[in-house]
């Protein structure tokens, strides 16, 4: 065998070595890229949760058209056609006077005044109605000009845009602001991951520092001397990325079918469809972190 | 084979550890270089390993110049000389038999080599029954055995030894330097640097005696004295 490939599996063989030998150091590295992991997990969950929990409040939003008495359903369908063109809007939804009547009646089974009030008047005194919902504030806005002074506006008796504006807006502000502080906080995260993984491992190889000029003072070449490390650093972020992915798993079988407003936010699901990206993040990742800070940490004691 | 040509080393204006110094080592020939603590044994030392760079001048080995090396040269340099050091320099989390096969696996040999030259090596400096021990297992004398054991295990050129019973008793002292004439006589050159009366006079071969940077005697058969 080439004395080059030899190395190879030799260096591999040292990097192993080094993990058993030094037992103590490994468990604790480890245990520290494991906490680091779980949090980086744990972030991809919030993520996950936030979207889901974005994607719901968004759908909650929309502006409805209330028809005036008369308006022949026929019209009203004609519209929606209509609003259905324009490139902001995602769904427009026909209640039908009986449709409006019948809701009613189910949100307001519980009050009984109500109920008695309804039997009283003879006729069923719901307009008809769209729902829109669109994607910004900005096409509210829009739309709600095109309703008030376009060809159907003397169908309409109101557009309720002006009174849901404010919370309109607030609620894709929040939105927003949930975006941006999911992507700034996992920034965040991922960088003290990263210094704190290499400060860990930069201690451990400071330690060995000694042993580092030796193996130069016998003649071994900066490769043969970091790469037991990078092994090393490899190794433990494997195997602290493989105990977390274990631990989500665990959460994973442990968690109720029904969550209630976990479930909503889509825990279960974050799981099932993520298994692979957990993978990729917490095993692939920690060995990655490991390998680039054991590169990294040897830097300075290579130059002797 | 080493020649060392007008060699000064400055730190600073206010340390010059080696001032003009000039010799000449032949293959195989022992020598004792001698001087007090300050006086530029290690620096000459280093110099000649290739971790300090001179200020001026320049040393020679087989024909090449050590300063003008580059980095990813002197790997291979450090190969044609074994070193042994006063703190004995042996990896801990290696074994006695893993830390002298370390100079081998540097070279890239064989598993099947490593088998068959290692134990020669121990079994030379006589401590190939301590084989599977792991340095804190071994008193002061065995550890540096043990990195005898490594510099000579690569058949190197010449062997330096800086200050190698320093940290050794008067027994272990004498075995140790018996090691070294033993090697000598195997073809092997040695610089050992001491200052250690007791060593020198043991030896009786060529003394260089340094003394604040610069050679003041050269004697080729000497026995211990500063001046």
């Amino acid at each position: 065998m080439k004395p080059s490939i030899t190395n190879f599996f030799r260096v591999i063989k040292f990097g192993g070595q080094a993990l058993v030998r030094n037992i103590g150091i490994s468990i604790g590295n480890i245990f520290i890229m494991f906490i680091i992991l779980c949090l980086m997990g744990g972030v991809l969950l919030l993520n996950s949760m936030a979207k889901t929990l974005i994607t719901s409040l968004e759908k909650k939003v929309d502006v409805s058209v209330y028809f005036k008495p008369d308006t022949k359903e026929d019209d009203i369908l004609k519209l929606q056609e209509r609003l259905k063109k324009f490139p902001e809007v995602k769904e427009v939804e026909f209640v039908s006077k009986e449709m409006a009547l019948q809701r009613f009646k189910e949100t307001h089974k519980e009050n009984k005044l109500l109920m008695e009030s309804l039997k009283e008047v003879e006729s069923n005194p719901l307009p008809a109605s769209l729902n829109i919902r669109a994607d910004t504030t900005e096409s509210y806005a829009k739309l709600a000009n095109f309703l008030e002074k376009g060809e159907f506006k003397d169908l309409i008796e109101k557009v309720n845009w002006k009174e849901n504006k404010t919370i309109i807006e607030k609620l894709f502000s929040i939105a927003s602001a949930i975006k941006t502080g999911g992507i700034l906080g996992s920034a965040i995260l991922v960088f003290v991951a990263v210094v704190v993984t290499f400060n860990t491992i930069r201690l451990a190889i400071f330690s060995k520092r000694e042993e580092i000029e030796t193996m130069k003072l016998v003649g071994a070449t900066n490769r043969f001397v970091r790469g037991p490390f990078i092994v090393e650093g490899i190794l433990i972020g494997m195997i602290a990325g493989t105990l977390s992915f274990l631990l989500f798993l665990l959460i994973d079988s442990l968690l109720p079918q029904s969550l209630g407003f976990f479930g909503e936010l889509g825990v279960l699901n974050f799981f099932e469809n993520n298994i692979l990206y957990l993978i990729l993040i917490q095993v692939f990742g920690g060995a990655f972190l490991g390998a680039f800070s054991s590169f990294l940490a040897t830097q300075k004691y290579l130059k002797v | 084979m080493i020649y060392f040509d007008n060699v000064t080393k400055k730190f600073s204006e206010n340390c010059i550890a080696l001032q003009d110094v000039s010799f000449g080592i032949s293959e195989g020939e022992f020598i004792s270089l001698v001087g007090k603590s300050g006086a530029g044994k290690t620096t000459l030392l280093k110099l000649l390993l290739g971790y300090e760079k001179p200020t001026s001048g320049d040393i020679v080995f087989e024909g090449k110049s050590v300063s003008s090396m580059s980095p990813k040269e002197l790997p291979y340099h450090r190969r044609k000389v074994g070193f042994v050091h006063q703190d004995f320099k042996l990896l801990p989390q290696k074994t006695v038999f893993e830390n002298v096969a370390f100079a081998l696996e540097v070279f890239g040999k064989s598993e099947k080599e490593i088998k068959r030259i290692v134990p020669q090596a121990l079994d030379l400096v006589g401590i190939l029954d301590k084989k599977d021990n792991f340095p804190e297992e071994l008193s002061g004398g065995e550890q540096q055995r043990t990195a005898i054991a490594r510099a000579i295990v690569i058949q190197p050129k010449v062997l330096v030894a800086d200050e190698p019973t320093g940290n050794l008793d008067i027994y272990n002292t004498r075995e140790i330097v018996n090691l070294f004439l033993k090697i000598n006589k195997l073809g092997t050159g040695v610089i050992l640097a001491t200052h250690n009366r007791e060593v020198v006079n043991i030896i009786q071969k060529r003394v260089i005696v340094l003394d604040k940077g610069k050679i003041v005697r050269d004697q080729q058969k000497g026995g211990y004295c500063l001046f």
